[in-house]
């Protein structure tokens, strides 16, 4: 027994004596981050990046790094910045992954460049239509954006438009709605809303009575809202964009169509006159947000996993995204690992695309895979409601479940 | 992690911060402090994250007891007792003391003081025009003010500016579409712009306020007092010339192609610099070229038309790649100066072998995305170091020095010493006549003037 662990103690001081001469550190992978992390705000985005890292600082022998990019110039995120920022990682050859852009406007300037190499991108944040699959003409095109023709930008929040989608569902299912009347003030993209909209309504056995395209800034709702009367609508849905008027129309509703429900998206969420704009005695008023907040993963390991993260960044001071960067994050960490399994030890960053582009990854906020656009095929939203003087959050919304 | 006591970080919170504090301190939340300040949510979540990390607290609780303490405390030093840093400028402060100088000289010693060597007040900043809240978003700072004081009037991400012999300024006001005067007193007028019709090509008594600029982030003036528009319409890069309120396209420079900036702020579309003999040279920045234009010919003068990284200093200016070049100047000889932007420099284009040079910034060097240049009578450079918020100077000896901007971003100073300054990302420059420097502060919404600050 005593030569036995004799033997074991000399092979130790042989490993440890091997180490030392060789002093070589563990090879490295870097994970970056592209946020506008100081035009936004956002640091806890780069935090939670962080937290995901140091959580798994080391995979199959390699030690994991964190290197954030901040694409901001003062107060405004900048394509300059992000173009610059965006070649730096790609010179870095131990860079295998990017979680972001934070933003779409990011995106449009980062990808062309980063989807010839191909080094893959995950964004938690950037919902824009036009990214991945537009139902109208945007430019740049999707095919702009992909020069390679290979898809290497994945998204885990639902692209804009799905809002329609998911406020039809809730309305019907939960809200008891059957007759929708729609303005929209965000031009063509709004369109593409009002057709989610329309077809999960007709899906759902209800219909869309009425809609009207109106100027950006509208304050006057009332033959908006006399038509919609006429018409019998139980709800008003509100595409418009942030720091807009649309939630006037839920102040002129209180006269008009008291019974009547107010639906609308981020664009009403986001804004902070709206609530006061509501008057003092607004309708039941509703929002799709394309962002989740909430654990709603049941695999303990993954619970157990976020639920140190949120311990670590309490609820009340979570900014929006922040959760899904954190599920962006353990995303790429797990395509790196099977890229690093799957290569013999020697991952690359066509790997690691190929990986996030057939895998499937059990995440905190839901259980993710990728179409062929980059579009997770499940993504979640939030319903909030308004509650007294704010938006709280109500449900979550799944669409792979709709 | 404790805050600092008041006074220690008193001063590292800037004026708009406090205010942010002071109304986390009453109690509001960030969507209320954003509509009692104008701005936007997340643009009070970052000053409210710079609060955090500067008082090194973590909860609004944290930044109450501060701001609580900081009320407390006694009064700080008036910001006109922060020593200012002098520029090393020396002037003899007698008329005549240039003779007296003389007489020191030949006297050598044993003569008692007849010279005072005085260092002069360092140049103070102030806003020049524009009123609406830094930071805001562009949308909320709709055009507004004309015919008051240029100070009252509401820009929305000014890019450009450019002064004529006789002081008036002309500015880009980029985001309401507009070029805006402002005369000798002060008082502002829209010259062009702000309009839904398209640009009409010289049709007298067409209103050219009911015109539609297109994207005209640049403005210039040539000898003669006239007023030139470099605009992208339709995808096309254009010169137009406003001549006693006749708009006139000067020249179409091409394509431009410009990407739909979703959610986020365009840049300018190029520079502008104008000859004495009104040939114009194009900073083209999609283009990644400079043309000039005779008047007939459109020609490349600098640029591959490539974004990179490719020198070629010392060799042809055409055969030099640029990358997102911006601001142009001219010198005495009429060589000329670009912002190439992307490549973090001015360069500088030989007017007779057409060769091109770096003059500043580059590797060790200490621009970051200058975007804006200019030429004082003396051959001294003037860059608008865009990514350091702040404003260098390049003297005819090669020694670079900051004249305004602390190299934070944000908005102060006004008042104060320009080194004390805060800019958020200063674009377009311009030197007037008497030395003063006009700064189109883009993101602060507003044009700001170092007035004399080189005598010429």
């Amino acid at each position: 027994m005593k030569s036995i662990a004799a033997l074991v103690l000399i092979a130790l001081a042989a490993a440890a004596c091997q180490n030392d001469s060789n002093g070589a550190a563990p090879p490295e992978i870097v994970i970056a981050s592209a946020f506008p992390t100081s035009a936004f705000g956002v640091r806890l985005w780069q935090q939670a990046v962080e937290f995901a890292v140091r959580q798994q600082s080391t995979i199959d022998g390699y030690s994991v790094v964190y290197r954030p990019f901040d694409d901001s110039l003062g107060s405004e995120q900048d394509q300059l910045v992000a173009r610059r920022n965006v070649r730096l990682m790609i010179a870095d050859s131990s860079v295998l992954g990017v979680v972001g852009p934070g933003s779409s406007f990011e995106t449009v300037h980062e990808l062309p460049l980063a989807n010839p190499v191909p080094l893959a991108m995950i964004s938690p944040s950037a919902t824009n239509v036009c990214l991945t699959q537009p139902p109208f003409r945007c430019g740049p095109t999707p095919a702009d954006l992909r020069p390679s023709g290979l898809t290497t930008f994945f998204r885990i929040s639902p692209r804009d438009p799905l809002a329609g989608q998911a406020m039809a569902d809730y309305a019907v299912a939960h809200l008891g709605v059957t007759k929708v009347a729609a303005f929209n003030e965000l031009g063509v993209e709004g369109v593409s809303y009002l057709l989610e909209l329309s077809n999960e309504l007709h899906k759902q056995g209800a219909e869309l009575v009425y809609q009207q395209d109106l100027p950006e800034g509208t304050v006057k709702f009332s033959d908006f809202l006399s038509i919609a009367k006429n018409l019998g609508a139980d709800a008003v849905f509100a595409f418009a964009p942030g720091d807009d008027n649309s939630c006037v129309a839920a102040q002129q509703m209180s006269a008009l169509m008291p019974k009547a429900i107010f639906f609308g998206t981020d664009g009403n969420t986001s804004d902070p006159a709206c609530i006061k704009q509501m008057g003092t005695s607004p309708p039941g008023a509703w929002a799709a947000v394309p962002d989740v907040d909430r654990i709603v993963a049941t695999d303990p390991a993954v619970e157990n996993r976020a639920k140190a993260f949120l311990k670590a960044f309490p609820q009340k001071t979570l900014y929006a995204y922040t959760l899904a960067a954190y599920d962006a994050t353990r995303i790429l960490i797990e395509a790196i690992d099977l890229a690093i399994r799957d290569s013999h030890g020697f991952p690359t960053r066509s790997k690691v695309v190929e990986e996030l582009a057939t895998k499937t990854f059990v995440e905190a906020t839901g259980t993710y895979r990728f179409d062929a656009n980059g579009d997770a095929v499940a993504p979640l939203m939030s319903i909030y409601k308004v509650q007294g003087s704010h938006w709280v959050f109500a449900d979550v919304y799944t669409f792979g479940a709709a | 992690m404790s805050a600092g006591s008041p006074n220690e970080t008193q001063a590292r919170l800037s004026p708009r911060e406090m205010e942010v504090a002071r109304l986390v301190a009453e109690g509001l939340t960030n969507r209320e402090i954003a509509a009692k300040l104008f701005l936007s949510e997340r643009t009070v979540d970052g000053h409210l994250e710079h609060i955090r990390e500067k008082l090194a607290v973590n909860t609004r609780a944290q930044v109450t007891a501060w701001v609580v303490r900081h009320d407390a405390a006694p009064a700080p030093a008036a910001p006109t007792t922060v020593p200012p840093a002098p520029r090393q400028r020396w002037v003899f402060a007698h008329p005549r003391a240039w003779m007296a100088a003389a007489v020191v000289l030949g006297l050598l010693a044993g003569t008692v003081g007849v010279l005072r060597l005085t260092a002069p007040p360092e140049p103070v900043i102030r806003t020049f025009a524009g009123d609406c809240p830094p930071e805001s978003d562009p949308d909320a700072c709709r055009a507004a003010g004309d015919l008051g004081p240029a100070t009252k009037a509401v820009l929305s991400r000014p890019t450009s500016v450019a002064v004529d012999s006789t002081g008036i300024a002309y500015i880009a006001d980029y985001a309401n579409g507009r070029i805006r005067k402002v005369d000798q007193g002060g008082m502002i007028t829209t010259l062009v712009g702000g309009g839904d019709k398209e640009l009409a090509d010289g049709v007298p008594g067409f209103d050219v306020s009911s015109q539609s600029l297109g994207l005209a982030s640049t403005v210039a003036v040539d000898r003669q007092g006239a007023v030139y528009v470099l605009t992208s319409r339709n995808e096309h890069l254009e010169v137009w010339k406003d001549s006693n309120q006749l708009m006139k396209k000067v020249v179409d420079v091409g394509p431009s192609h410009e990407l739909i900036y979703i959610f986020g702020p365009r840049p300018p579309v190029g520079g502008l610099a104008i000859t004495a003999e009104d040939v114009i040279y194009i900073a083209d920045r999609a283009g990644n070229r400079v043309w000039r234009f005779d008047g007939n010919q459109k020609t490349a003068y600098a640029g591959t038309g490539v974004d990179g990284a490719l020198l070629g200093d010392q060799g042809n200016a055409i055969e030099a790649e640029l990358s997102n070049p911006i601001g142009l100047a001219l010198d005495s000889q009429e060589n000329l100066y670009i912002a190439d932007t992307g490549n973090d420099r001015i360069r500088k284009v030989d007017r007779v072998k057409k060769t091109i040079t770096t003059v500043a910034g580059g590797p060790g060097g200490s621009l970051v995305l200058p975007y804006g240049v200019a030429l004082a009578h003396d051959g001294t450079v003037l860059i608008a170091d865009t990514g350091n918020y702040r404003i260098q100077e390049l003297s005819t000896r090669g020694a670079v020095a900051t004249v305004a901007g602390t190299g934070q971003w944000g908005f102060q100073g006004d008042g104060m010493p320009a080194t004390q300054a805060e800019f958020d990302v200063p674009e377009g420059i311009a030197l007037s006549a008497e030395g003063n420097l006009y700064i189109a502060d883009t993101n602060n919404m507003r044009v700001r003037v170092i007035s004399h600050l080189l005598g010429q």
